[in-house]
């Protein structure tokens, strides 16, 4: 990430590696996400971070998704009938 | 006559308070299952988790002033349940503390990017993409579970169920700079477990390199 592409998005590789987080979880304003955004797309090294970033975000997701037991199912309609 | 768009808006706002608490439950249950798996680590408290959730948001529906707000309003409660009645329950025996922001440690600077993105691999391989293209859910599973129960719960509500930043800090009830220091280091503690259980599976490219120092 310290290689010599152009800078002309005016973002330095530093700076979109202290948001990228941020970035990837769409917590930066529209000004950053564009500059960082054009950054990616011209640089290899800070495109490559944020891919595999993005793709741990979602290993972990998909690490969460047990299907709904028919045991609790039927607990929460037999309250909600009560309600 | 077929109902325009503005009358299936106005349907949906006319529901009765118990038809608009059933259509959300319904909606966020499996959401609400698993991050009360995830906290409790049993099935059967997380399912005990989430019937009392449900019976405590029902009874404190009526204080629910926008219900636009539902969504984060019950994990609000589903956390806070977990915290007083389910945490101590699920500690017996082992500890994982909810503790409030303990101090700095190396940990918060960690990145499995930066541990896997060894110059001397990128010839033969993209090794970052190959490792966590080959993580296993086990694995997976046990870096989260290694968290202590603050660290999850900002991985969960944000990582996992994508809540943002300033709703996290409702949810958890602490400021937004809180979640986003817990967020870092969270996710630099989930990296490093990671990195570690590839280490423990053998998984040490530079023993492929010999006089190679990794530092």
């Amino acid at each position: 990430m310290t290689d010599k592409h152009d800078h002309s998005d005016k973002i330095s590789c530093e700076d979109v590696l202290a948001h990228l987080i941020e970035f990837l979880n769409g917590e930066v304003n529209a000004e950053k996400q564009a500059q960082i955004d054009a950054h990616l797309q011209t640089c290899r090294g800070c495109y490559s971070r944020a891919d595999f970033e993005r793709v741990l975000k979602k290993r972990i997701k998909n690490a969460n998704s047990e299907a709904v037991p028919d045991s609790l199912k039927n607990k929460i309609d037999g309250l909600l009938k009560d309600f | 006559m077929a109902p325009c768009i503005w009358g299936v808006l106005t349907l949906a706002d006319n529901l009765t308070d118990r038809e608009f608490f059933s259509r959300e439950i319904t909606k966020h249950m499996e959401s609400l299952y698993n991050t009360a798996l995830r906290l409790s680590r049993n099935p059967d408290t997380a399912e005990d988790l989430v019937a009392e959730t449900v019976s405590k948001a029902w009874a404190a529906f009526a204080k629910l002033e926008q219900r636009d707000r539902f969504r984060a309003w019950i994990f609000r409660i589903l956390t806070n349940t977990f915290i007083s009645s389910y945490r101590k329950q699920k500690t017996e025996g082992e500890t994982v503390p909810y503790v409030e922001e303990p101090g700095e440690d190396d940990d918060e600077q960690f990145s499995l990017f930066e541990s896997l993105h060894q110059p001397f691999l990128l010839w033969w391989d993209n090794p970052e993409q190959t490792f966590v293209n080959n993580l296993l859910r086990e694995e997976i599973d046990n870096a989260i579970n290694a968290l202590s129960d603050e660290f999850k719960t900002v991985v969960m509500l944000i990582e996992v169920q994508g809540f943002s930043y300033e709703e996290t800090a409702e949810i958890m009830d602490v400021p937004i700079g809180t979640i986003r220091s817990r967020l870092k280091r969270a996710r630099s503690k989930l990296q490093k477990a990671l990195w570690q259980e590839a280490m423990d599976a053998g998984i040490r490219p530079q023993s492929n390199q010999e006089g190679i120092s990794h530092d």
